[in-house]
C-alpha cells in the first residue's frame, strides 16, 4: 500500500491560495525530492499533511497515510499520529528547539507523550537518540541547551525528535539550508541512515536541486502552489517535460562566464599578515590569524570556508572598517586604515561591498536614489541633490533597472531587484574593487543565475576586481579566476579556480570538494544505479 | 487593521481633552478658583452640571482648568526626558564600549529612583510647585528614551544598511542622524505616547500628596484630595476628576498602542 | 561548569553591579540634599531661627567639616545600621525605619504577590483563548487597570467598603502586635489597590509575550511531536514567556513602591510612605535622607533579585558575559 497520498490537495489561507491541486505518492522506503523556489508552497504542503496549518487556513482534496484520511481525522488521532507515524524536522534548527530546556527533556518528550514513560525512562531513551544521531560523540550531553550547540549539532537534535518514535514518514523541511558545506553533506547522509534504519518513507523539501539530485529517488517539482512534474530523477534530470523544470535545471547548472583575464598586473588591493583578535567570555580568538593576500585590477577572487572562519572580519579590514591588531592593508599601493576622515575618502572611493542580505541592507526609510546614491558622500567636491539622481539613474540603468525607480523604497522590489540596487550603489563611485559577501547567497537558483551574469558582464566592462566571498564552492569555481580557502582565521589554501579543487592535497579543501553537490557529478554517479521500488507516478 | 477601534477611540478622547484643556484658557462655565460658599456641595444641576465642591467652586470648571495642568505638565516632562533621553541613548549606542557601559550604569541608577521619591527629595529640597513635578517626571522619563533609543539603536547598527553608509565614508554622528534616528522615530513616538499617560498619573498622584502644582492652580489629584474628606457626602467631587483621569489615560493607552499596532506591519515588513 | 555554580557566578557580577548603584544614589541623595540648598540646619528651622540654636543643631548633624568628610561619615554610619537621629522624633533613624518597614514591606509584597497572582494566570487565559470574547473582556479590563489611578481607587474603595457597606475599618493599622491576621485584613485593600495597575500590565505583557511564543518554530516543533496546543503552550510557551514577564515585574516594582508610598496616606498606614511626608512637612532631612536612601535599596535589590530569576529561568544568560 502506497504510505502516503495527497489527491488534489488544495490550500487556501485568508483568501490566498496557496496549494493548488498537489497529488503526490510515497511509499515506504523511499525518498521523494520536493524541489521549488521559495514560495512555492512546499513547507505548506508539508504542514498540510501534519494537520499544522496557520489559523485561517482552508484545507481540501485528501491526504492519506496508510490508506486513513488524515484531513477528515478528529484532532486527537491525528494528535496521536503527529510525532509517532509522521515525524518532521524544520529548517531552522535554532528556532526549531527551546531555548531554556535542555536537548534532553525535548528529546525525552515524545517518548513522555506516546509511550506514556515516566520522566527518567523517557530521558534514557533520549539518551540513546542522541548516540544514534553523533551527538554522544560529540560530547554533547543531555543536559546541554540548544545555545551551547553547533548550527550541525542542533540539526541533529532536531532529526533526533523527529526520528525518536521511528515514524512511517519523515518529513524533513530544508533541514541543510542553515549549514555550511561540510555539515550539510553529514546531515544528509546521517538523515539517509536513519530514514533507512527506520525503514520509512523520507519526504525531502528542498530549494537545492544538485544536492537532492544526489539522493532522491525520485522528484517533484514545485511551481506556485503546483506539482509540474514528477519523475524519477534520472529521468526527471535527463529529459524534464516542462519547461519550468528545464529552467530550474538549467540554472542550476548554469556557469556564468568568468571574464577574460589580461596579463598580471600590479597588485591592486593587499592584506599583509593581517592579524585581528576578539574577546569573547574571557578567551580571545583569533578571527584574523596572519592573513595575507593580494588582488590584481580586474581579478576575480574566491574566498571559501565555512561561517566562521572569519571570512566577514577580513572583508571588514579590508573595508578599513575594523582596525587590525597587527599587519596592514594597502589599495593602490597607499595605506588604507580605519579613522583619519579626509585622508582616506579618495581610497574609500575605490572600495565598495554587496551584502548578502537583499533586505537589511537598505534603510528601509529612503528612496532608491537616496540609497543608490549615498557612497558619493565620498566625491568632493559634494554632489548636489541632481547630480546624485543622474549618478543614481545612470547605474541603475546600467543593472538593468529603470530610471523610473529612483523614488521607490526597498519594500518594493523582490529580492533579485534588490540586489541590482545594491551593485548599483557598490558601483555609483566608480570603483576598482567590489568585495561581494555572500552577496548572491539568498537569491533563488533563476535570479542567482542572472545575478552572477550580471556581476561578469559589470567587471569585464569596467576592469572590476572582486573578492567573491561565498560557501557555494561550486559558484566560486566557475566565476573565480584564483580561490582561497579559509580556515579559523588563516587562509589555508590557494590556486586556481580551475584546478585548485581537483589537485589540491589539503584536507580541507578535498573536504569542501567532496561535500559540494553539483548536478552533472550527482547524475554521473546515478547512472546505472538502479531504482526498484514501487513505482507511483502522479502529474 | 490599521484603522482599528482602540486607535480611533484612543485619539478621539485624546484630542477631546487637547481641546478640552485649550478652551479652558479662553472660557469655563465659572471662574475655577471663585469661592462661592452659599453654593457650595451642589449637587449636579443645569447650573452647575458637575455640582461644586465645600467652597462652592464649579467642578466642571476645575476638571478644565485641571486638564490644561495636567496636560502641560506632561508634556513638558515627556518633552524633557525625550530631548535628554534619545540623544544619550543614540550617543551610547554609537560610541559603543565602556561609554555604553557607563552610560547605561548611569541610567540605572537614575532608574532606581522612582519618579515619585524624585518628586520628594526635590520638594524637600525646594518646596512644592508644578515645575518640580516637571523635573520628576521628566528626570525619571529620561532613562526611559535612552533605553529605548540605545536598544533600538544597536540593533540598528547591525544591520548592513549602517555598514554600507560606514562603508559611503559616513562618520558615527551623521549615521545616528540621518540612518538611526528616523529609524526609531515611531518607536520613540509610540513610547511618548505611552509615557504621556504616565506624566498625567504621576501628576495627578503628586498634586494629590501636595507635591503637585500649588493651589490656587487647579489640578485634578488635588481636587480628589481636597474631595476624599467629603466624598460620602458629595461624592461627585471625587468621581468627576478621577473619571477626567481615567478617561485621559484610557485615551494615550489606546492611542498608543493603536499607534504600535498601525506601525508594526511596516516594521515586520523591514525585517 | 554546574548549573548552580553558573547562576552563582552570574549573580556575583550581578551583586557587583547592584552595589555599585547603591553607592552611586548615595552621593546623589546626600548632594541633593546637603549640598544643593545651602544650610540644612537654617532650613530645617525655619526663617526665625536663634543663630544659637541654628549652631547647636549644625554641630549635632555633623554639619560642620568638608562635604567628602560628612559624607563619609553618614554612609559609615549606614553601613554600621546609623542612619543618624531624628530631629523631630528624637530617635535614631534606624528604628524609625525599621518600625515603618514591618508594615511598608509586607504590604509592597502582598500587592507583588496579588499582581502576579492575577496578572500573570490573566494573561495565559487571555492568550489561550485568543481573539475570543474573554480574551477581548480580559484586555478591556486591563486597559480600565492601566488607566484608574491607585489613589482615586483607594478612595472609591474606602467610600465602599466603610460607608456604604458599613464595615468599620477600612483604614488604619491595628499593629502586628494585635495578631496577625488582624494585622494583614488592613493590609488587604490597600495591597490591591496597589496590585491593581501592575496586575493589568502583567497580564498584557503575559499575553503578548505568549502570543509571540506560539508564533516560534519551537512550537511547531512541539505540535509535530504530538501535544496538544494547550499542552504545547504550558510546556514549551510559558517558560519563553515569564522571560520578559520578569523583567517588568523588575521594572514595575518602583511603581509599586512609589504608589504604596501614596496609598499609605489614604489608608492612614504608619508606614515608610507616611514617615517621609511627616518629615517633609517637619523639614527633618535626616529622615528624609535615611527612608529613601532604604526605599531605593528595596527597589535595586528587587531588581537583582529578578536577575537572578532570569538566570534560573534562562539558560544563555549563566554563560560568562
Amino acid at each position: 500500500m502506497t504510505l502516503l497520498r495527497t489527491e488534489q490537495l488544495t490550500l487556501a489561507i485568508g483568501g490566498a491560495r496557496i496549494l493548488d491541486g498537489v497529488s503526490l505518492a510515497l511509499d515506504r522506503g523511499e525518498t521523494l525530492g520536493l524541489v521549488g523556489e521559495s514560495g512555492s508552497g512546499k513547507s505548506m504542503t508539508a504542514l498540510s499533511i501534519l494537520r499544522l496549518l496557520p489559523d485561517g487556513a482552508a484545507a481540501s482534496g485528501a491526504i492519506s497515510l496508510e490508506g486513513v484520511n488524515l484531513l477528515a481525522l478528529p484532532e486527537a488521532e491525528m494528535r496521536k499520529r503527529r510525532g509517532r507515524d509522521v515525524g518532521m524536522a524544520f529548517q531552522e534548527p535554532m528556532s526549531a528547539l527551546n531555548p531554556v530546556q535542555t536537548i534532553g527533556r525535548q528529546l525525552a518528550e515524545p517518548f513522555e507523550i506516546h509511550r506514556g514513560l515516566p520522566r527518567r525512562e523517557a530521558l534514557a531513551e533520549a539518551g540513546r537518540l542522541i548516540d544514534m544521531v553523533g551527538l554522544k560523540a560529540a560530547g554533547v550531553g543531555l543536559d546541554r541547551y540548544p545555545h551551547e550547540l553547533s548550527g550541525g549539532q542542533r540539526q541533529r537534535a532536531v532529526l533526533a525528535i523527529a526520528v525518536a518514535l521511528e515514524p512511517k514518514l519523515l518529513i524533513a523541511d530544508e533541514p541543510t539550508t542553515a549549514l555550511d558545506a561540510a555539515a550539510q553533506a553529514e546531515i544528509v547522509r546521517l538523515l539517509m541512515t536513519l530514514a533507512e534504519k527506520a525503514g520509512c518513507g523520507l519526504l525531502f523539501i528542498t530549494h537545492d536541486l544538485p544536492l537532492i539530485a544526489g539522493f532522491a529517488d525520485r522528484i517533484a517539482v514545485m511551481h506556485r502552489g503546483r506539482i509540474v512534474e514528477t519523475g524519477r530523477t534520472r529521468d526527471l534530470l535527463a529529459a524534464p517535460a516542462h519547461s519550468y523544470s528545464r529552467a530550474l535545471i538549467a540554472a542550476a547548472a548554469h556557469e556564468p562566464k568568468r571574464p577574460a583575464r589580461r596579463a598580471p598586473a600590479p597588485a591592486l588591493m593587499t592584506i599583509q599578515d593581517g592579524v585581528k583578535s576578539f574577546r569573547k567570555g574571557g578567551a580571545t580568538r583569533r578571527a584574523l590569524d596572519r592573513v595575507s593576500l593580494a588582488i590584481e585590477r580586474g581579478e576575480v577572487v574566491g574566498l571559501v570556508g565555512e561561517s566562521g572562519s572569519g571570512k566577514s572580519t577580513l572583508a571588514r579590514a579590508l573595508l578599513a572598517l575594523e582596525r587590525l591588531d597587527e599587519g596592514r592593508v594597502t589599495l593602490g599601493g597607499e595605506p588604507f586604515m580605519p579613522g583619519h576622515g579626509r585622508r582616506m575618502r579618495p581610497l574609500r572611493r575605490r572600495i565598495q561591498i554587496v551584502f548578502q542580505d537583499p533586505y537589511g541592507s537598505f534603510d528601509p526609510r529612503q528612496r532608491v536614489w537616496r540609497i543608490v546614491s549615498e557612497p558619493m558622500h565620498l566625491v568632493d567636491p559634494k554632489p548636489g541633490v541632481e547630480a546624485r539622481r543622474k549618478a543614481a539613474a545612470d547605474m541603475l540603468v546600467r543593472v538593468g533597472l529603470g530610471a523610473d525607480v529612483l523614488d521607490k523604497y526597498p519594500h518594493e522590489f523582490s529580492g533579485g531587484q534588490r540586489q541590482r540596487i545594491a551593485i548599483a550603489r557598490a558601483l555609483v563611485t566608480q570603483p576598482d574593487i567590489v568585495i561581494l559577501d555572500e552577496a548572491v547567497s539568498s537569491l533563488d537558483v533563476s535570479t542567482r543565475a542572472q545575478a552572477l551574469d550580471l556581476l561578469m558582464e559589470l567587471s569585464a566592462a569596467m576592469g572590476l576586481a572582486y573578492l567573491f566571498i561565498s560557501h557555494d564552492v561550486a559558484t566560486v569555481r566557475a566565476i573565480s579566476h584564483r580561490v582561497l580557502v579559509m580556515k579559523n582565521g588563516a587562509i589555508v589554501d590557494e590556486g586556481p579556480a580551475a584546478t585548485l579543487f581537483e589537485t589540491s592535497s589539503h584536507p580541507y579543501t578535498r573536504a569542501l570538494k567532496a561535500a559540494t553537490p553539483d548536478l552533472a557529478g550527482a547524475l554521473a554517479a546515478r547512472v546505472g544505479a538502479s531504482y526498484d521500488g514501487a513505482v507511483e507516478e502522479t502529474t | 487593521m490599521s484603522r482599528s477601534p482602540g486607535l480611533l477611540v484612543g485619539a478621539g478622547l485624546t484630542l477631546f481633552f487637547a481641546l478640552l484643556a485649550l478652551a479652558s484658557l479662553l472660557w469655563t462655565p465659572f471662574d475655577p478658583t471663585a469661592f462661592d460658599v452659599p453654593a457650595r456641595l451642589q449637587a449636579p444641576s443645569a447650573a452647575h452640571w458637575f455640582g461644586t465642591d465645600h467652597f462652592g467652586r464649579d467642578v466642571l470648571s476645575n476638571v478644565m482648568a485641571g486638564a490644561r495642568t495636567s496636560i502641560s505638565v506632561a508634556i513638558v516632562a515627556v518633552g524633557l526626558g525625550m530631548a535628554i533621553g534619545v540623544p544619550f541613548g543614540l550617543f551610547a549606542a554609537a560610541a559603543g564600549g565602556a561609554v555604553d557601559e557607563w552610560a547605561m550604569r548611569a541610567s540605572d541608577i537614575v532608574f532606581a529612583f522612582p519618579a515619585l521619591i524624585l518628586a520628594i527629595l526635590l520638594t524637600a529640597v525646594l518646596g512644592p510647585g508644578a515645575l518640580n513635578a516637571v523635573i520628576a517626571i521628566g528626570v525619571f522619563n529620561a532613562p526611559v528614551f535612552a533605553r529605548l533609543a540605545r536598544g533600538s539603536a544597536l540593533s540598528l547598527w547591525r544591520r548592513e544598511f549602517v555598514l554600507a553608509a560606514r562603508v559611503a565614508g559616513k562618520g558615527r554622528a551623521r549615521i545616528s542622524v540621518e540612518h538611526i534616528l528616523p529609524n526609531i522615530g515611531d518607536l520613540v513616538i509610540v513610547q511618548g505616547t505611552i509615557q504621556f499617560s504616565l506624566g498625567v498619573l504621576a501628576e495627578a498622584g503628586l498634586s494629590y500628596v501636595g507635591l503637585g502644582a500649588a493651589p490656587p492652580t487647579p489640578s485634578w489629584g488635588r481636587m480628589l484630595a481636597e474631595s476624599q474628606t467629603i466624598a460620602a457626602i458629595a461624592p461627585w467631587t471625587a468621581i468627576f476628576p478621577g473619571l477626567a483621569i481615567v478617561l485621559c489615560v484610557l485615551g494615550l493607552n489606546l492611542l498608543g498602542d493603536g499607534l504600535r499596532d498601525a506601525f508594526d506591519p511596516k516594521l515586520r515588513a523591514r525585517r | 561548569m554546574t548549573r548552580a555554580g553558573a547562576i552563582a557566578s552570574y549573580a556575583g557580577r550581578r551583586f557587583l553591579s547592584l552595589a555599585l548603584t547603591l553607592l552611586a544614589a548615595s552621593v546623589v541623595i546626600f548632594v541633593l540634599l546637603q549640598i544643593a540648598p545651602g544650610d540644612p540646619a537654617a532650613y530645617m528651622m525655619g526663617l526665625n531661627a536663634d543663630p544659637r540654636a541654628l549652631e547647636a543643631l549644625r554641630a549635632e548633624l555633623g554639619l560642620a567639616g568638608p562635604p567628602v568628610e560628612r559624607y563619609l561619615n553618614w554612609i559609615g554610619g549606614v553601613l554600621r545600621g546609623d542612619f543618624g537621629v531624628s530631629y523631630t522624633y528624637r530617635a535614631p533613624v534606624s528604628s524609625l525605619i525599621a518600625e515603618r518597614l514591618a508594615v511598608s514591606g509586607p504590604l509592597a509584597l502582598l500587592a507583588l504577590a496579588l499582581a502576579v497572582g492575577v496578572g500573570l494566570p490573566l494573561g495565559a487565559v487571555a492568550a489561550a483563548r485568543r481573539g475570543g470574547p474573554l480574551d477581548a473582556l480580559i484586555m478591556a479590563a486591563t486597559q480600565i487597570g492601566l488607566a484608574v489611578p491607585n489613589f482615586w481607587f483607594a478612595i472609591l474603595l474606602v467610600f465602599v467598603f466603610s460607608i456604604v457597606l458599613g464595615w468599620a475599618s477600612a483604614g488604619g493599622f491595628p499593629g502586628w502586635d494585635a495578631g496577625v491576621l488582624p494585622a494583614l485584613r488592613s493590609l488587604l485593600l490597600p495591597a490591591l489597590v496597589l496590585a491593581l495597575p501592575q496586575a493589568a500590565i502583567l497580564a498584557r505583557v503575559m499575553r503578548s509575550a505568549l502570543i509571540d511564543a506560539q508564533g516560534r518554530q519551537y512550537m511547531l516543533t512541539a505540535r509535530a511531536k504530538g501535544l496538544s496546543e494547550s499542552e504545547a503552550l504550558r510546556r514549551h510557551a510559558f517558560r519563553n514567556a515569564l522571560i520578559p514577564a520578569l523583567t517588568i515585574i523588575g521594572l514595575q516594582f518602583s511603581f509599586l513602591v512609589a504608589g504604596g508610598v501614596i496609598i499609605e496616606n489614604v489608608f492612614y498606614l504608619p508606614g515608610l510612605g507616611r514617615l517621609v511626608f511627616q518629615a517633609i512637612t517637619q523639614r527633618d532631612l535626616i529622615v528624609v535622607q535615611g527612608v529613601v536612601l532604604v526605599l531605593v535599596l528595596i527597589v535595586v535589590t528587587v531588581n537583582f533579585l529578578v536577575d537572578i530569576a532570569y538566570a534560573v529561568v534562562d539558560p544563555r544568560l549563566r554563560r560568562p558575559a
